[in-house]
């Protein structure tokens, strides 16, 4: 019958796609009783656009802007089926009425969810790729700072770590693992529609809820930007009705997790003397002993408790045409390491009208933010003068006349006081961010309608240093003071058309066509200088500085020019096909490839709709999915395919004098990394949707990855962006939902996330690896490859296979072991000699671990019992390797460059000595080399984690005016289990390289928080 | 209606459209350079500052002089300073840092060949340019073959990392000279004989010649012992000689002096400015603790032997110029090298050898940044070619014609005259001479290698005694940088690394 009905129109494909904005005309009417009616919401407004379709036929309408309607139907038989997407389908027999009126209840079961994707929304049950949702309940039971934060654990197949426990301090999240070794693997943020750069910095309990689109088929539409996948936020929106006020407060107090113990004065005087007497130099401690129950414990010295105070009013409602929601919320975040300070004002203000009898529906939201960032560790990782506090506190000498002495110590070494840097170093970093956005939809028909959405965001950000000459390099420099300002203004234009027709039976299409153009400008300019002889002011004056001046600036622009294409067509509810492409033009790419096409399609299969399964008491929802395509990642810097000079200066005649030098190569094909994805998923509901299941498969394989290469340096150049190799990421994720119990009284439910992947380095454009970068502080070499055949980023350095022993020695005393850099002292490290050369050097060095996990998983639980509600959520990462270069730098006894740093006692007492010959690679001896990369570096990085405990207590109050009080404890934290020797397994100090995952360099410590919090509800 | 309203807001987001194409805002592109001389000798003076690179000044030091028999090293410890010192070389070692300033110089030469005639210059004033770019390259290329042996040639400006621009293999020694020789000769008729003060310090026809004298002259030594080329050195050399454009500095701290910069006995040099990135650290390195003479924190990495000290004739003016061993601190104290007032290295450890500190490297700015030190790096100057004209002289067996330009570096220096003619026991005398008229002045390594002197010094090398550095081969050069032969596979490693 419908595919008569068809007839003469184009029913699929592009061409339809393309001509759909012609289209606007009713569906095809039959004869007989005519019913009308109203479709109301529970708030009394009418629901535009809602379906009723006569049950059985293709026979139906669609209702107006007042959510009024007019269908006819055969006879009084006749069963009409009101349906609209996120609320409640009601089944009516006509009989004798003439006129229906209903009010459509919100659905909030999982599968009638609107699910927001881009440009648009969708049912979830309609849904043929893979998209995670998290909403605000959720979030709201923990404590969160960031918006990065806020997804570990919580969704499948995310992976979050965060790089420090530093108030303020971002994360890096991975979705599906890394697709680039070089490019940027973070997410595109969407916020209200509107794509950003970054990550967002403003309040997170601004947010009403997040979708992690995760396959081609949902990210594609994001073209050049959707490969690292694409997390939709969603922000709060004020509901007509009543005005709530929301008044919370909480206060956490926090500690460090774990410290180190470190050597006190006593013993590291003796250590230094046997260090001393062992290469036979003079001692530098004559009595240790005097020593005794001295010496500071730097750790403590800069460690305090943490306070963190945060208050939150909000202010939602509005009428049936304008509503509201206006947020304001302070937070004052001191950290556990003295003078560590992070505070944010963040305001919100939400708004919707709807106008011209509802056709024009606005949108505006509008956040401004301004935080300060007191910063206690500068983040440069030179050894010893900017090492930064943590690696200092460890590392120093714990006798030195004051807390705040600034010297030299023992035979001449500068000391750098951990203290004074925390106390006297003066780093503010100030970021102030803009979001606004207007999305303007105008109905033009029934079904088409027009979709108007401009958004700019504003950043500036702002940091000013000021090293005294008493702290780390202003030891040197005599003061040293820097400012650097930096500014950003994006702003994005997009117009689309959504095309919905469900009128034609059984089939329903819905079509999104759209133009974007988005604009990325940015300013920097940076000053310092050093030699200040008067203090006070600091960086606010770096005009008093007399040393040299440095300063600079620099301008850029990049320009996206996008077109966009989504077909959604679903036959009798039950087979669904997806289809999208969007094309970017790119101001980032070179002359040759300006343009890329991201196209995906997807199918789903409601196998639950069939009649044989439509009635099973087990099986509630059955869907099968499927998806492929392609999308893009753009992420390099404006201008690098281009030959550029650079200036440099040559005192010629003593005169400084401009020159011009070579600074890069043209490449005209720089272009896109390229992602081909597909996705496998299974979403089963059992009991009524008691028990979900959601599983994917996904495989995903990067080509044409951007690289910046090592160049031969004869080139006259040293390293180059181009496109080349290959890398494939593959992996399982599963989500459970289980509502084990749902009683009136006792309500338990529980979701679990597990994900597992893996990634592999396919090939390497006819190199043979890539290796990262130098681990840190001056001491490391680098420590990780990329090669075809391995997994991303894997461990790569000297096996070390035990420790020098005296009966190492053949009869001549020659070494029976292969030797690195001839060294055969006693208790020193031996190592593997892989290629059998009798010399250990760079050739010798092979997989030593993996900083990848087996696998990610995450669990929440709620309970509730009348007006009490427990959430325990708990996470962990297992099988992941780190290596812990800052505890190898305090417990090997090694001499570097002559300067000895404090070590463990765990050393100490374990090392080997000849009454002591262990050969546990952990304990090497007393002025054992400047270790290279090994295996001792290397430790098992798994843990789980009781990561947050709430518990929340309502106050029923029925009051007028108060509707409810909440109050509620919650530990951040509580406990970690883990078999790692450093202060937090969950590290990532050098986060911001993809090229060097799972390095602890000694990041500020993770704390364990206390929180206790009220919410007012008026 | 509504039609024109959507035509009206699409029209709005497009409007302010720009383009795909990219023109950069904060840097330069070749068509923007290039337009006039000004122009191109801006991109000339790109070439020079290749050489600048902060800390590699360091390397460069301890990569020439470092392995000679007069300098140790401080930091005894585990890393690149005693390795270079001691002749332990290892291929991942800091003097690798010289290969790409070279090759980036070179290439940056090599650009300014390929873009001069955009500027439309008046052909025997482009020719002057290329001239400039040449002996520059030339210079880069004579460092490179002394260094690392045969190295690949790179004749052409870099537009693109293919393969066969990038991966070139290495050529062989006698290649890498015939370039360097048809850059110089192409140079020295081309370049003018000095500069107005605005320029002193760029090429002159003097410092080509000059080059290229010293070029036969390591020919005619060890490796390739072509002993004609004694007389090819003789020859050009006396043609700085001839000259007459410079002179010997009455007194020998005035060539270093930073009051006397441009003096008459300099050929060529790195001039440096106070000016972080336009200054040199070397200074700073060379530096003896609460210094008058550097930046107040001088590092002190490196100083000279007691034995070197005890080697000059007291009443040698040189010895107490070049070695700091009693000096004034920055606060007044008197200070003789081995005593506690002479504090111990700023990174601590073991202070058994102190070293004598370098006298010829003195800026008494001693609060200027450490990387902003104004003493120029002196490339060549008289003495050197004097007494490389007597070395040439001697070799090509006119050993008493040898004598009178080895006597003018003694005169001055307060030394009485040599007469012996014999060619060998004259050798001996001009080796001597150059190392302690040159001491500190890059010369050292290169020397010993032309010299074949390298096994005979690691006897008299403190820093090879405390290594144990045993003789072999491969010591003859330097490896090449394990970061370059991990990149390019058609690199081949010295032999013995």
């Amino acid at each position: 019958m419908y595919t008569t009905k068809l007839t003469g129109r184009p029913s699929t494909g592009v061409i339809l796609l393309l001509l759909l904005f012609l289209l606007g005309g009713a569906g095809v009417m039959a004869q007989g009783i005519e019913v009308s009616g109203t479709l109301t919401g529970p708030d009394g407004s009418g629901l535009i656009g809602a379906t009723v379709l006569q049950e059985g036929t293709t026979n139906g309408a669609v209702t107006d802007f007042d959510g009024n309607y007019v269908v006819t139907v055969d006879d009084a038989s006749a069963v009409l089926v009101f349906t609209y997407t996120g609320y409640t389908t009601r089944r009516e027999v006509v009989g004798n009425r003439t006129k229906i009126d209903l009010v459509l209840d919100e659905n909030t079961t999982t599968l009638d969810q609107v699910v927001v994707v881009g440009y648009g929304s969708q049912k979830r049950s309609d849904i043929t790729g893979s998209v995670a949702s998290v909403d605000n309940e959720e979030l709201e039971k923990a404590i969160f700072t960031d918006v990065d934060q806020l997804l570990q654990g919580r969704a499948a197949g995310v992976q979050v770590v965060s790089a420090s426990g530093e108030p303020g301090s971002g994360a890096t999240i991975r979705i599906r693992g890394n697709n680039s070794i070089s490019g940027n693997n973070g997410p595109l943020y969407v916020v209200d529609g509107i794509p950003i750069s970054g990550s967002p910095n403003f309040n997170p309990q601004e947010i009403s809820n997040i979708e992690v689109l995760k396959d081609a088929s949902a990210t594609a539409i994001y073209g050049s930007r959707g490969a690292n996948g694409v997390i939709l936020v969603t922000t709060k929106r004020g509901q007509a009705g009543k005005t709530v006020i929301n008044l919370s407060h909480n206060t956490t107090f926090s500690e460090v997790i774990k410290t180190y113990e470190m050597l006190n004065g006593q013993q590291y005087a003796e250590f230094r003397n046997e260090a001393n007497a062992d290469r036979g130099f003079p001692i530098p401690f004559d009595n240790p002993a005097q020593f005794a129950g001295q010496g500071f414990n730097w750790q403590e010295e800069i460690l305090q408790t943490g306070t963190r105070n945060e208050s939150n009013l909000s202010f939602s409602g509005g009428q049936e045409n304008v509503r509201f929601f206006v947020s304001g919320n302070y937070l004052v975040d001191e950290g556990i390491v003295i003078g560590s300070k992070f505070t944010r004002g963040s305001v919100r203000a939400n708004m919707d009208i709807d106008a011209l009898n509802n056709r024009l529906t606005t949108k505006i939201s509008f956040n401004a933010n301004h935080s300060k960032n007191n910063r206690a560790i500068t983040n440069t990782r030179g050894f010893p003068a900017s090492a930064g506090p943590i690696f200092n506190a460890l590392t120093s000498e714990p006798i030195v006349p004051s807390l705040t002495y600034s010297g030299e110590i023992g035979e001449g070494i500068q000391f750098y006081n951990p203290y004074l840097e925390v106390t006297k170093q003066d780093d503010r970093q100030y970021l102030t961010d803009l979001l606004a956005s207007a999305e303007l939809t105008f109905r033009i028909t029934d079904k088409l309608s027009y979709t108007f959405n401009g958004g700019s965001n504003f950043t500036l950000n702002n940091r000013d240093i000021y090293t005294p000459s008493d702290v780390g390099v202003g030891i040197n420099a005599n003061g040293q003071a820097s400012n650097s300002r930096g500014q950003g203004y994006d702003f994005i234009v997009s117009n689309y058309f959504t095309y919905d027709n469900i009128l034609t039976g059984q089939h329903n299409l819905k079509a999104v066509a759209g133009l974007e153009y988005s604009e990325f400008n940015n300013f920097s300019s940076n000053s310092s200088t050093s030699n200040f002889d008067f203090e006070n002011l600091g960086s606010d004056a770096i005009g008093i500085g007399t040393g040299d001046v440095s300063v600079g600036s620099s301008r850029s622009l990049a320009v996206l020019q996008s077109g966009f294409l989504r077909a959604n067509y679903s036959f009798a509810d039950r087979y669904l096909l997806t289809a999208t492409i969007r094309a970017d033009g790119s101001s980032r790419f070179a002359e040759n490839e300006k343009w890329g096409y991201f196209p995906s399609a997807a199918i789903g299969w409601r196998v639950s709709e069939e009649s044989f399964l439509s009635d099973n008491p087990v099986i509630n929802n059955l869907k099968l999915r499927f998806s492929i395509g392609e999308t893009g990642s753009q992420s390099i810097g404006s201008y690098q395919s281009l030959a550029r000079y650079g200036t440099e200066t040559y005192g010629v005649g003593g005169i400084e004098t401009l020159a011009f030098v070579p600074a890069s190569v043209a490449n005209p094909n720089l272009r896109w990394e390229t992602t081909r994805q597909l996705n496998f998923g299974v979403d089963l509901g059992l009991f009524d949707n008691r028990l979900e299941f959601i599983f994917d498969y996904f495989k995903k394989t990067t080509v044409d990855l951007l690289q910046s290469i090592q160049i031969p340096s004869q080139s006259g150049f040293g390293g180059a962006l181009v496109n080349f190799g290959s890398i494939e990421n593959r992996g399982v994720e599963l989500a459970v939902n289980a509502y084990p119990v749902t009683g009136s009284n006792f309500t338990w439910s529980t979701g679990i996330n597990f994900t597992t992947y893996k990634t592999e380095v396919i090939e390497l454009g006819g190199d043979e690896e890539i290796f990262g970068p130098g681990l840190g502080q001056n001491l490391f070499g680098n420590g990780h490859i990329f090669r075809p055949g391995l997994e991303y980023g894997v461990f790569w350095g000297l096996n070390a296979i035990g420790l020098i022993q005296e009966t190492d020695f053949d009869a001549e005393g020659n070494p029976t072991f292969a030797t690195r850099n001839n060294d055969t002292g006693l208790g020193h490290w031996k190592f593997e000699d892989l290629d059998g050369n009798g010399i250990i050097n760079n050739d010798d060095r092979t997989f030593i671990g993996n900083p990848n996990p087996d696998f990610l998983f995450g669990w929440n639980n709620d309970f509730s019992y009348k007006n009490l509600s427990l959430n325990i959520f708990i996470q962990g990462s297992i099988g992941n390797d780190i290596y812990n270069t800052l505890g190898t730098a305090v417990s090997s006894g090694f001499q570097n460059n002559e300067a000895y740093k404090n070590q463990t006692v765990d050393w100490y007492e374990n090392r080997w000595t000849p009454q002591n010959p262990t050969n546990n690679i952990r304990y090497p001896s007393i002025n054992s080399p400047s270790p290279p990369t090994g295996n001792f570096m290397v430790e098992d990085g798994s843990y789980v984690r009781l990561k947050n405990v709430s518990l929340r207590y309502t106050l029923p109050v029925g009051g007028d005016y108060l509707s409810s009080i909440q109050f509620f404890l919650t530990g951040t934290n509580l406990l970690t289990i883990t078999d790692y020797t450093g202060f937090d397994p969950e590290v990532s100090s050098l986060g911001g390289n993809s090229l060097a995952p799972g390095v602890d360099l000694g990041t500020y410590p993770r704390q364990r928080g206390y929180t206790v919090g009220a919410n007012v509800k008026f | 209606m509504y039609k024109y309203l959507i035509i009206a807001a699409l029209g709005l987001g497009f409007t302010a459209c720009e383009s795909l194409e990219e023109v950069p805002f904060s840097s330069l592109a070749v068509e923007n350079i290039y337009q006039n001389e000004a122009d191109v000798d801006a991109a000339l003076l790109g070439v020079y500052t290749a050489m600048n690179s902060g800390v590699n000044d360091l390397w460069f030091f301890l990569a020439t002089s470092g392995p000679g028999e007069s300098v140790v090293v401080r930091l005894k410890g585990d890393g690149n300073q005693g390795r270079l010192s001691s002749l332990g070389f290892a291929p991942q070692d800091a003097h690798g840092v010289w290969w790409p300033t070279f090759y980036r110089l070179i290439n940056r030469a090599n650009s300014v060949m390929a873009n001069v005639s955009r500027a439309g210059l008046d052909p025997a004033l482009e020719e002057e340019k290329i001239a400039e770019a040449r002996f520059l390259r030339a210079f880069a290329y004579f460092h490179l073959v002394k260094w690392f042996g045969g190295v690949p040639l790179q004749l052409e400006a870099t537009t693109d990392f293919s393969d066969e621009t990038v991966k070139k293999p290495r050529a062989t020694i006698e290649e890498v000279y015939a370039v360097i020789i048809d850059d110089l000769m192409y140079a020295e008729s081309r370049l003018p004989a000095s500069w107005p003060n605005p320029s002193r310090g760029r090429a002159t026809s003097g410092a080509a010649k000059g080059f290229l004298g010293k070029v036969y002259l390591n020919m005619a030594g060890k490796p390739l012992e072509q002993t004609d080329k004694y007389d090819l050195a003789a020859d050009k050399l006396k043609e700085v000689v001839n000259s007459g454009t410079y002179q010997l500095q009455e007194n020998f701290a005035d060539v270093f002096s930073i009051d006397n910069e441009f003096n008459s006995e300099l050929i060529f040099i790195r001039p440096n400015i106070r000016e972080n990135g336009a200054g040199t650290v070397l200074t700073f390195f060379a530096g003896v603790p609460n210094s008058p003479f550097a930046n107040r924190n001088g590092q002190y990495q490196f100083g000279f032997t007691e034995d070197f000290y005890d080697s000059y004739d007291t009443a040698d003016v040189r010895r107490d110029v070049t070695l700091l061993y009693s000096y004034t601190d920055a606060d007044g104290r008197a200070v003789t090298y081995n005593d506690t007032l002479n504090p111990p290295l700023p990174f601590g450890g073991y202070n058994g050898d102190k070293g004598i500190g370098f006298g010829k490297l003195k800026d008494p700015f001693n609060d200027v940044s450490a990387f902003a030190h104004t003493n120029d790096i002196l490339f060549m100057r008289y003495a050197d070619v004097l007494l490389m004209l007597a070395e040439a002289l001697n070799g090509a067996g006119n050993s008493s014609e040898a004598l009178t330009y080895l006597n003018q570096v003694r005169q001055r220096a307060g030394l009485e005259d040599i007469t012996t003619t014999d060619q060998s026991e004259l050798l001996e005398v001009i080796k001597q001479e150059r190392k302690w008229e040159l001491a500190g002045e890059y010369q050292e390594y290169p020397d010993l290698q032309r010299w074949g002197d390298i096994e005979e010094s690691l006897a008299n090398n403190r820093d090879a005694v405390i290594f144990k550095t045993t003789y072999s081969p491969s010591i003859e050069l330097l490896p090449i940088p394990q970061n370059q032969i991990e990149v390019n596979e058609n690199l081949t490693q010295n032999p013995g690394y």
